[in-house]
């Protein structure tokens, strides 16, 4: 039995590439069982937009714990509520806050809801091609280009740019957007659109990428995007809020919460509620929260979390608090 | 003999069974691929059907989803085989009935590697090369469309005002050949007259005249776009088909033909192309299928905007599309994803009767051939 526990321990951190460490790992665990190292692995599914991120951040947590291998699957933030309710993974990456029936779906199986943490910030950009004169839209103008319900109060659609008294390409505005299923289209849709219908003209782009591409394609486009998708094809426009402010979409206006278009980027965890964190998901969620961990959100170009945040967070999940605080 | 009798029983009886045991192997794998289709038909009917019998989806939503996906599938594959058809069944006829073996043997094995090139990479192309260079360059790109199908057409007349000796030097069945510089040629002549024409025509402006006159907007990723790769896509397909219609209708019958006293051209078009046309008719079947299944390739060059325009300046989105796209991220069981599985229910049923059509006209037009004596 003991030995048939070991073979399938070396089996598996064979596996993981690094089995010299790994050997070491097992004899420290048989050695000194009190104070072990964690070993395991980590299974996740969600969010195909922090995809890069949780790899970034399971690459950081195999070199603090040679013992431990996050296991990704991505396939949208839809796919993480019935994969944490059905007990598939304890782990749920997502773009957009859990939604009340997926979270009463969760309750209903478990009878405690998930513990939500807050990863990181992001912000949705409107891009136009680079040379395009503009440089700020308010929410009227901006619903009256997007969308045919007009739920913001303009009184009448905007579909040339003539038509803002801009010296800008002739002919019909072209909208590239994201496609329905993603949280990107239904967060653009409720804070731009005010909760209304796109145009049909929207072309629908698989991803943040393909619309700044196509965007910095065409000098007659408009898009929306993820913060982190960004390039010199395009140019971000400012959004003038009701009070007449203009907000430049920058990290500190972000993180601040200020840009109107901002958003959270959540982990959700299958947590009793009298219950510990097992220890590889306490190493996990311990480099999240961690000026390391938030370094890796900085540099895939989302935005870090306020430390404060953080350390509210961390005393939530009775994490050891940061060194410098 | 006698002795070496007993010994080769048990080897035949062995062979024997090995036989048996194959052909039950190949029957099973049959018998599991055909179960297998009727397997995907049976779980999309199944996780379909309550959209429509009333299971929490308004007839109307139904129908208003699934409107402009149905018209921009269909929208497409027009388009493609608006532009792959009478290349393809052109590029049969020559290639079976004019050309000369050597070319075809070379020709026809590089027509069909087209075939296998991946639909993301057209797609891809399409999307992220042709798509903004036609966009930078409409006029050049309109000329090129409009100037090269007369110009094969030119090259014909003008081939048969040519003296004799020179015929002899550029052969009918090397045509394939001798017409590629010809048709670059005048590809550089349509790039350099387009900017003259527009400013001719259009006051050097043919975007903003389609808009002001025509109200046609142009859209960089749009059916025209969308044509031409998927055209590019489904071309090898029905050449393959279509070719080996006409090359298998028996030589007699033209031979005879062209006995009674008819011209090469009259015998094709009167006698062997009749002989073929189930087969050809096969051809474009199959090639409708695959225009209307592929996915890619629409997914990466029509901006999959849910428009119901007929323009071929504008985009338009696909049911296969939609489903590559949204499905992923639908949730099981809601309301999108039932409307999606219809969407794949009615590109099953479509693809499966197109296919099973063209197939049955390619079986019975190879026993029609069996009957005349032909080789296929």
């Amino acid at each position: 039995m003991q030995r048939g526990r070991l073979v399938r321990h070396l089996i598996r951190l064979g596996h993981s590439g690094s089995s010299l460490a790994a050997l070491l790992t097992v004899g420290l665990l048989f050695a000194t069982p009190l104070r072990a190292e964690p070993v395991g692995t980590l299974g996740t599914m969600g969010s195909d937009t922090l995809a890069g991120l949780m790899l970034r951040w399971g690459e950081q947590l195999t070199e603090r714990h040679p013992g431990i291998r996050l296991q990704l699957q991505a396939s949208g933030s839809a796919s993480a509520p019935p994969a944490l309710t059905a007990g598939t993974t304890r782990l749920g990456p997502m773009s957009r806050p859990m939604r009340e029936a997926e979270r009463e779906a969760f309750i209903a199986r478990h009878g405690y809801p998930p513990v939500e943490i807050e990863i990181a910030r992001d912000a949705l950009t409107v891009v136009v091609h680079r040379h395009h004169p503009l440089t700020a839209l308010d929410r009227q103008t901006l619903d009256a280009i997007f969308s045919r319900t007009r739920h913001c109060g303009a009184e009448s659609a905007i579909t040339r740019w003539s038509q803002l008294g801009v010296d800008a390409p002739p002919g019909r505005i072209e909208l590239h957007g994201r496609n329905l299923a993603s949280g990107t289209y239904g967060l653009f849709r409720e804070r731009a659109l005010c909760g209304g219908e796109y145009r049909r003209a929207l072309n629908e782009h698989p991803g943040s990428a393909a619309v700044v591409a196509a965007v910095g394609e065409t000098r007659s486009a408009i898009g929306y995007a993820g913060l982190n998708h960004l390039t010199a094809s395009v140019k971000a426009l400012a959004l003038v809020d009701d009070n007449g402010v203009r907000h430049r979409p920058t990290v500190e206006a972000v993180r601040r919460g200020d840009y109107p278009l901002s958003r959270s980027l959540y982990l959700y965890l299958n947590l009793p509620p009298d219950g510990t964190l097992p220890a590889v998901e306490r190493a996990f969620l311990d480099l999240v929260l961690s000026p390391a961990g938030q370094a890796s959100v900085g540099s895939l170009g989302f935005v870090t979390l306020p430390e404060a945040r953080l350390a509210s967070q961390r005393r939530r999940l009775g994490l050891a608090p940061l060194a410098d605080d | 003999m006698i002795d070496r009798f007993p010994v080769s029983l048990p080897r035949t009886r062995r062979r024997h069974l090995r036989d048996r045991l194959a052909t039950a192997m190949i029957t099973a794998g049959g018998i599991g691929v055909i179960l297998a289709v009727l397997a995907i038909g049976l779980f999309l009917a199944v996780e379909a059907l309550p959209a429509l019998l009333g299971g929490g989806l308004e007839i109307d939503r139904i129908r208003a989803t699934l409107t402009p996906i149905a018209w921009g599938t269909l929208k497409a594959a027009f388009w493609a085989l608006l532009f792959a058809i009478p290349l393809a069944l052109g590029a049969a006829m020559h290639s079976a009935l004019f050309m000369s073996p050597r070319l075809r043997t070379r020709l026809k094995p590089t027509l069909e590697l087209m075939e296998a090139l991946p639909g993301v990479v057209i797609g891809f192309v399409a999307g992220l090369v042709l798509a903004p260079w036609v966009e930078r360059h409409l006029p050049e790109a309109l000329t090129l469309l409009l100037i090269l199908p007369p110009a094969g057409l030119l090259a014909g007349a003008l081939w048969r005002w040519l003296p004799t000796g020179v015929r002899c030097w550029l052969p009918l069945s090397w045509a394939g050949l001798w017409l590629v510089p010809w048709l670059i040629a005048l590809s550089w002549v349509a790039m350099i007259v387009a900017p003259a024409l527009e400013a001719l025509l259009f006051g050097g402006d043919l975007r903003g005249w389609l808009d002001a006159e025509l109200g046609l907007h142009y859209a960089a990723r749009n059916a025209l776009i969308v044509g031409l790769a998927m055209g590019f896509a489904v071309l090898p397909s029905v050449y393959a088909l279509a070719e080996e219609a006409l090359a298998g209708v028996p030589a007699s019958l033209a031979e005879g033909a062209q006995a009674l006293g008819a011209t090469r051209w009259q015998a094709l078009w009167r006698v062997v192309l009749p002989a073929a046309s189930p087969g050809i008719f096969a051809a474009v079947m199959i090639g409708a299928g695959r225009a209307v299944g592929e996915t890619m390739i629409v997914l990466l060059a029509s901006g999959n905007s849910a428009l119901m325009s007929a323009s071929p300046l504008e985009g338009m989105r696909s049911m296969a599309a939609s489903i590559a796209i949204e499905l992923p991220e639908a949730t099981p069981g809601s309301p999108d994803y039932r409307l999606l599985l219809l969407a794949a229910l009615v590109l099953f049923v479509f693809t499966f009767l197109v296919n099973t059509l063209a197939e049955l006209v390619r079986t019975r037009l190879r026993r029609r051939y069996r009957r005349m004596g032909g080789t296929a």
